[in-house]
């Protein structure tokens, strides 16, 4: 029982995630910046059905799958960080070049 | 007159509101000393992969070496990250990229990494390097 709620709530999140990926990837609105995060979301899908994989075919322990899963969250973590970061980076930019547009137009 | 006045006070109002916006958005500036010292971490993670991939002694202890180096490096990064004003973002990535490698260490303590984990952990901290490196670069160069 405890093996079936725990496969089914790994399908779950595994569904979930490539969900969010086609979702994000959909979302014109976001742009750039949503086609990055369903790349994010599609590789982490695609990691953790391999960590899967591994577990199924007894190349890994439950603990080990769980650091494998923890990595793969970090890691995805640590790439929506630089979406972000670059992002605010284009966001500076574009208000400093503004700034300056107006300074000049106004001369103030 | 009196619209040449309204447009100048118009165009203040404008500017101080896009003054107050930018320091919502303050990011960091390009720190070479990061971008090198990241370089040469990864580096040395990917010397410790090829080594983990044909391994002669595939036992913790072993590479007991790298992950002190590791450590040292990464604890240096962060403090250097976090001296810089407006680093929110490189400190976070730097603080997970650490969380990572001190998985890593305790994956290894349980056991021997086989060679399909071996292969999934380097492209995972290859791509987590190359994130860290995308938004330092991003502010070098503005995107």
């Amino acid at each position: 029982m405890t093996k079936i709620k725990g496969d089914l709530s790994r399908l779950i999140l595994v569904e979930l995630l490539s969900q969010l990926g086609t979702i994000a990837q959909h979302d014109t609105r976001g742009g750039s910046c949503g086609n990055s995060v369903a790349s994010v979301a599609q590789a982490l899908a695609i990691e953790f059905a391999s960590i899967d994989d591994m577990l199924a075919a007894g190349e890994l322990t439950q603990e080990q799958a769980v650091m494998h899963r923890e990595l793969r969250i970090n890691a995805a973590k640590i790439n929506l960080l630089a979406v972000e970061g670059v992002n605010d980076i284009i966001v500076a930019g574009a208000m400093e070049a503004v700034t300056k547009v107006v300074r000049r137009f106004y001369g103030v | 007159m009196v619209y040449r006045g309204l447009s100048q006070w118009l165009a203040l109002l404008l500017l101080s509101l896009l003054v107050a916006s930018c320091s919502l958005v303050a990011t960091a500036p390009y720190d070479a000393g990061t971008d090198k010292n990241l370089t040469k971490l990864h580096k040395q993670t990917a010397q410790f992969f090829v080594a983990a991939a044909n391994p002669i002694d595939c036992d913790y202890r072993h590479y007991f070496d790298f992950y002190q180096t590791s450590s040292v490096a990464l604890s240096g990064l962060r403090v250097r990250a976090a001296a810089i004003g407006g680093n929110a973002y490189t400190v976070a990535q730097l603080g997970l990229l650490a969380e990572n490698y001190a998985s890593l260490a305790r994956l290894h303590k349980l056991g021997c990494l086989n060679a399909r984990q071996v292969d999934e952990l380097w492209t995972t901290f290859d791509s987590s390097f190359s994130a860290v490196l995308r938004l330092e670069l991003g502010k070098k160069y503005g995107r």
